[in-house]
């Protein structure tokens, strides 16, 4: 039922692939984080990041263990990054981040892809808890993590400060005997 | 392929600034009308550029960005972290190729990233230099409201003269 050409496929589910991150794959990266929707709503604040900066990291979290990276395709076309981090943290928790170019938001891509990687990090890498936040103002992704599976454990305060604004993050996890059931 | 576009103004976008924009770069830095108002006094070669483009364009902290219209490349803007960051400042270097002084490229590009140093970075203060006898230069801060904060006597060397240089700034509660 392979519905893409994609050769190195980690996973997939209908339309959506989960795949390697490239060096190649910099240049989408790049245009994606600074998209001005996208670079509103990461953790980190919103400095641009130029293509030689994005193959430093893509080449800097390919050859460490604290994370793993899949470029998201969609019918073939590179449309997202999702990640989960803090795997050589304590007590098996691990953090999941994601973002998907604006272009193919409201397709459901990103509630594939969420729950593909919590399918991997509970029964691949054997994780206790899945941590991951989203931006007050930002029903999307809340709606993302309800249908991966995802608890609200809280609200953190002035978080990010966009448009002029502070803005709290709301943070959000799946343990393992939550998705086992 | 140009950098992304980070942030759209009327005439002008700010892009990333990526491995191919290095020879532009080069070329504007050395030319006697930008480098005499911009201290900048020994010939940079490509080799030269290429490592500024890896150790400071390519920082985490400091942001720059090419200016440019219609996909032509018209110069550099800079947003510098200085001092501890307490004290939430930065400086705002800038710089257009002399094929480009005079249409307002210059006012727009420092508008459009004195906004976003107030309403995306949080800082406090905005601050720029410009030597005294650069008025085009002193102008854009100026019309942008920048207040003149002082003016250090023959703060600098350039052409056969000791010159003076303008300190501007902006206040968070001041901007717009």
């Amino acid at each position: 039922m392979a519905v893409t050409e994609t050769e190195n496929k980690f996973m997939e589910q209908e339309d959506v692939v989960l795949r390697p991150v490239e060096i190649e794959d910099a240049e989408f990266i790049a245009e994606t984080v600074n998209h001005g929707e996208v670079r509103a709503y990461l953790g980190r604040a919103p400095r641009p990041i130029n293509v030689s900066q994005e193959e430093e990291y893509i080449k800097q979290f390919n050859s460490e263990d604290d994370s793993v990276h899949f470029l998201i395709e969609y019918q073939g076309k590179k449309v997202g990054h999702i990640f989960i981090g803090e795997l050589e943290s304590d007590y098996r928790r691990s953090g999941v981040g994601y973002f998907i170019h604006p272009e193919y938001h409201g397709q459901g891509i990103g509630t594939k892809s969420l729950k593909m990687v919590v399918t991997y990090t509970f029964e691949s890498l054997n994780r206790h808890k899945i941590r991951g936040g989203f931006l007050e103002g930002n029903p999307a992704s809340k709606r993302v993590m309800e249908k991966a599976g995802f608890q609200k454990e809280g609200t953190e305060r002035d978080y990010k400060y966009v448009d002029g604004e502070w803005k709290n993050v709301i943070w959000m996890s799946i343990l393992e005997d939550e998705y086992y059931g | 392929m140009a950098g992304a576009v980070f942030i759209e103004g009327e005439d002008t976008n700010l892009r990333t600034v990526e491995e191919e924009d290095v020879e532009f770069l080069r070329d504007g830095v050395n030319h006697p009308e930008v480098r005499v108002h911009m201290g900048n006094r020994l010939p940079q070669n490509l080799d030269n550029e290429e490592k500024f483009f890896e150790e400071q364009i390519s920082d985490e902290e400091t942001v720059n960005l090419l200016i440019t219209k219609d996909n032509e490349r018209l110069g550099l803007i800079s947003l510098t972290p200085e001092g501890h960051s307490a004290e939430k400042m930065a400086e705002i270097g800038i710089w257009l190729h002399p094929e480009h002084h005079g249409d307002g490229y210059g006012t727009e590009a420092s508008r459009l990233i004195t906004d976003y140093a107030f309403n995306q970075l949080n800082y406090h203060r905005i601050f720029a230099r410009a030597h005294a006898e650069n008025q085009p230069s002193c102008r854009v801060w100026e019309k942008l409201g920048f207040q003149k904060e002082g003016e250090f006597r023959d703060h600098t060397y350039t052409r056969g003269e000791y010159k003076d240089v303008v300190y501007y700034g902006v206040l968070e509660g001041e901007w717009q």
